[in-house]
């Protein structure tokens, strides 16, 4: 009877849904509705959502502008046990180096905060992401659009 | 003009009925009734009989509607939409008190559990309703946005099967690097 049930509770298990069950065009369509943040949460809840960002090319389009929000937010998500001894710069290098190397080099657009990080980063996505189409840097409320051959 | 009834089939072979203006709202049902090939039953493989009605519901709703009003004048109107599209300041506020209606009516249509979440992303897909598929994909991500990840787990009963060696890569964010950082 144990036996019974065990195999029941198994069932139900295998049988219960799982959010990457669904088909990356249901994917993308939901991914697509998250900004960055969400993006890095979900992609390391566990193993079947970390492929499903990568396949579904969640990380293509990186906006940094909400910086101050995105770094607050994600010392307290993603540092390990002392989040105060991170500095920002490893804050933002941190992130641009797991989305990049999970984007499968699939970056096609990038907006930068002002920030004294922009040109080594631009470096490095430009040798990851070839496809990268452009780069925008926000400079004190504007945009500079410009294409990645400029550097 | 009555309009023509259609009848759906589950995947556990259950029939359904509705109407050709309800069906209509499913892309893939108004390509399959424009085709011609309308051979009394419509057999619907990915869809259970656990939400084929919860998805008929959706396009009684909205069918022959497709976001505005004005197809409605085809006559298939059928008892949820008995405004006609007179374009006068006596419609604007019809209009709003239909939105206002539409949107109450959507949260209440929008209240279930997990299971069904899934079953209805999946079938709105299939069947290409575009309403719907914005409505429950939104809806998960409103279940995703500005979570941390335990959250994200516990929201959709997500264990963790990373590797302990997997597990130290999903550190986003280590204060020392172990290797040498690409940049440099």
């Amino acid at each position: 009877m144990t036996l019974a049930g065990d195999y029941k509770q198994a069932e139900e298990d295998v049988s219960r849904p799982h959010l990457s069950d669904l088909s990356n065009d249901i994917l993308i369509i939901i991914f697509n509705k998250l900004q960055l943040l969400d993006l890095l949460s979900i992609s390391i809840t566990c193993k079947s959502l970390h492929e499903a960002c990568s396949d579904c090319h969640a990380f293509s389009v990186l906006d940094f502008r909400i910086w101050k929000t995105i770094s607050q937010v994600a010392r307290l998500r993603f540092v390990g046990p002392d989040p105060h001894s991170v500095s920002e710069d490893r804050i933002f290098d941190c992130i641009l180096n797991f989305v990049v190397f999970h984007s499968l080099g699939c970056v096609s657009t990038i907006i930068f905060p002002n920030h004294s990080w922009v040109p080594h980063a631009i470096v490095y996505v430009k040798q990851s992401c070839p496809n990268i189409k452009a780069f925008h840097l926000d400079d004190e409320g504007e945009y500079w659009h410009g294409r990645v051959t400029r550097y | 003009m009555s309009s023509t009834k259609i009848f759906l089939k589950s995947s556990d072979d259950k029939t359904f009925e509705i109407d050709e203006t309800a069906a209509r709202a499913s892309e893939t049902l108004k390509n399959i009734i424009d085709g011609g090939c309308l051979d009394g039953v419509i057999p619907l493989p990915n869809v259970s009989s656990n939400i084929l009605p919860k998805v008929i519901e959706y396009c009684k709703k909205h069918g022959g509607d497709n976001g505005s009003s004005k197809k409605i004048a085809n006559g298939g109107v059928d008892k949820d939409k008995e405004i006609l599209p007179d374009y006068d300041e006596e419609e604007d506020k019809r209009e709003k008190v239909r939105v206002d209606e539409l949107k109450k009516w959507e949260e209440e249509y929008m209240d279930f559990d997990q299971q069904v979440l899934y079953d209805l992303m999946l079938a709105a897909n299939y069947l290409h309703i575009k309403g719907l598929l914005d409505l429950t994909v939104e809806k998960a991500a409103s279940m995703i946005r500005g979570r941390t990840p335990d959250q994200i787990r516990e929201n959709f009963n997500i264990n963790s099967d990373f590797t302990p060696e997997e597990e130290e890569e999903m550190i986003l964010i280590e204060d020392e690097w172990d290797d040498e950082w690409a940049f440099d």
